[in-house]
């Protein structure tokens, strides 16, 4: 399962990330018990990353939600005390789904514009060595040497910006400005920035 | 069931970000080992990879909007004097003051310019956009023009184009044929859309990027001068190198010539008939039989004369109707 490809990468990119907002808040709806949302979604991950095809999946809504609820009964059937009402709510779950919140699913453009709203918002050494990466298209070894940089920089630039990616593109999914993006301070960057 | 034992996903998606990023540096074979023991210790570790690896990999393609007005962060960054756009600040700083001047003439136009142009049959127009950028509508075919903030959008309804763009990276110019997708940097590039789902992207100078657009963007094909792609509504084809001849005959049109060397019979009647109310009708046997020469869009006769000659063929005219028929024994 090592090498995604780039197909599945951007399957997932485009129908289940843009998903996850509504899977968490219905997750914290039906509270599995003792069970962790965000352990739930890697796992669905995994299960997807592994499918030999999509293509048969024309909804991958329903899709993602069927996976979701056969990993919480597996682990409910694996647990000593399988509590009544959290099968009779994962039963809903057909339910649940079409009342959910609102969903933000964007179109594949607003996606991607928003997207690169986020990477404009990045801290700018991180974005400088991630648009080189990603845009011009240098190796991690070239951009080192382009700005006299060690690697072992370049490497920790690309994971800062990647988390930070995640932290403004997927787990926080509104439609921030690049400027509330790029003042909006984490913890990693804060981490990153002392180190 | 969890047990309190268990690693945080947080700290879990942290690791695979960061094993992403060793992969795409390249892995000697005791990191492999490894990130090959991470990834089997857990299941979860599996899927904050691919979740980590997908959003890594598709992240190159919000290059698209690149400069989709963003631009005070990229002018306000002066530690990057590395990044290729600064090579081209000086220019762009030019252009910037020459559109300020105008702007004051045309009132606003720079965020919002709106129209549709097209042409009729036998009808070769050429339509000056604001920005310097210059179309070429061939016969029957139509343009929706929406300059705006998100950049300069054209969307051909059906028809050809010859795009001369003029250059702004701060606004793509993105030419949407059915789903496909041509994004242009001052450049100049031709798109032929006759008939959904289908079309064609001709490069004669500069660089585009081209894409399918049917639920989501799909990854973009760089294509430089001299290089065609045809696509369908699923799938782009491979950029195909063209001879200096093929260009020549893909441009010819601007002028008002069909420039046919050793094109079938019928595709160059359907050429014709594409600009003329009088069609051509070629008799199937002749279909496939090669015809060459320069001829003007419309003058289907002359074309059909020239033809019957060559091919041993004759031409007999009913209505509106040019008929081509090997000629009776």
């Amino acid at each position: 399962m090592q090498n995604l490809s780039s197909d599945r990468a951007r399957w997932l990119i485009a129908n289940i990330m843009p998903l996850e907002p509504l899977l968490r808040s219905w997750l914290r709806r039906v509270k599995p018990a003792g069970l962790e949302v965000d352990d739930l979604i890697q796992e669905a991950y995994a299960k997807m990353a592994a499918l030999p095809s999509v293509e048969h999946i024309a909804q991958p809504k329903p899709y993602l939600f069927q996976i979701v609820k056969s990993l919480i009964l597996i682990h409910l059937r694996h647990s000593q005390v399988v509590p009544i009402e959290s099968m009779a709510e994962i039963g809903d779950v057909e339910l649940s789904i079409e009342e959910g919140s609102p969903e933000r699913i964007f179109s594949g453009r607003q996606q991607l514009e928003h997207l690169m709203c986020v990477i404009d918002g990045l801290p700018s050494g991180c974005r400088q060595v991630f648009e080189l990466r990603k845009f011009e298209d240098l190796s991690q070894r070239e951009i080192a040497a382009k700005l006299g940089i060690a690697e072992s920089t370049v490497e920790k630039q690309l994971a800062r910006a990647l988390r930070l990616l995640f932290q403004r593109f997927v787990d926080a999914p509104t439609r921030a400005t690049p400027a509330a993006a790029g003042h909006k301070q984490s913890p990693i960057d804060r981490d990153a920035q002392d180190g | 069931m969890a047990d309190t034992s268990r690693e945080p996903a947080k700290v879990i998606q942290d690791d695979a970000t960061d094993w992403v990023i060793r992969v795409d540096r390249g892995l000697s074979d005791e990191d492999q080992s490894a990130l090959d023991a991470w990834l089997a210790a857990d299941v979860r570790h599996q899927g904050a990879f691919a979740r980590a690896q997908a959003l890594w990999m598709e992240s190159n393609r919000a290059r698209i909007f690149r400069g989709s007005g963003k631009s005070e962060s990229y002018s306000a960054g002066t530690d990057t004097p590395s990044r290729s756009r600064g090579a081209s600040k000086r220019p762009m700083a030019l252009a910037a003051s020459f559109l300020l001047l105008i702007l004051g003439a045309t009132w606003g136009w720079q965020w919002w310019v709106a129209g549709r142009f097209s042409t009729s049959v036998g009808e070769i127009r050429r339509i000056a956009l604001p920005d310097g950028s210059v179309v070429t509508l061939d016969t029957d075919s139509t343009i929706q023009v929406d300059y705006g903030k998100q950049g300069r959008i054209v969307k051909l309804s059906q028809g050809v184009a010859l795009f001369d763009v003029a250059h702004d990276p701060h606004r793509p110019f993105i030419v949407e044929a059915g789903s496909l997708r041509v994004r242009a940097v001052g450049t100049s590039f031709i798109v032929r859309h006759l008939e959904e789902p289908s079309a064609e992207v001709t490069v004669t100078r500069g660089v585009v990027d081209v894409w399918q657009e049917v639920t989501v963007p799909e990854p973009s094909i760089r294509m430089k001068a001299g290089l065609r792609l045809a696509a369908t509504k699923h799938t782009v084809g491979p950029p195909q190198s063209m001879t200096e001849e093929q260009i020549s005959r893909a441009t010819a049109w601007q002028n008002g010539i069909i420039n046919l060397d050793g094109r079938f019979l019928e595709e160059a009647a359907e050429e014709f008939n594409r600009y003329n109310e009088l069609k051509i009708h070629v008799d199937p046997s002749l279909a496939r039989q090669s015809v060459v020469g320069r001829f003007s869009v419309n003058d289907p006769r002359s074309f059909t004369t020239a033809a019957a000659a060559m091919l041993g063929a004759r031409v007999s005219i009913e209505g509106s109707e040019l008929k081509l028929e090997p000629r009776v024994q």
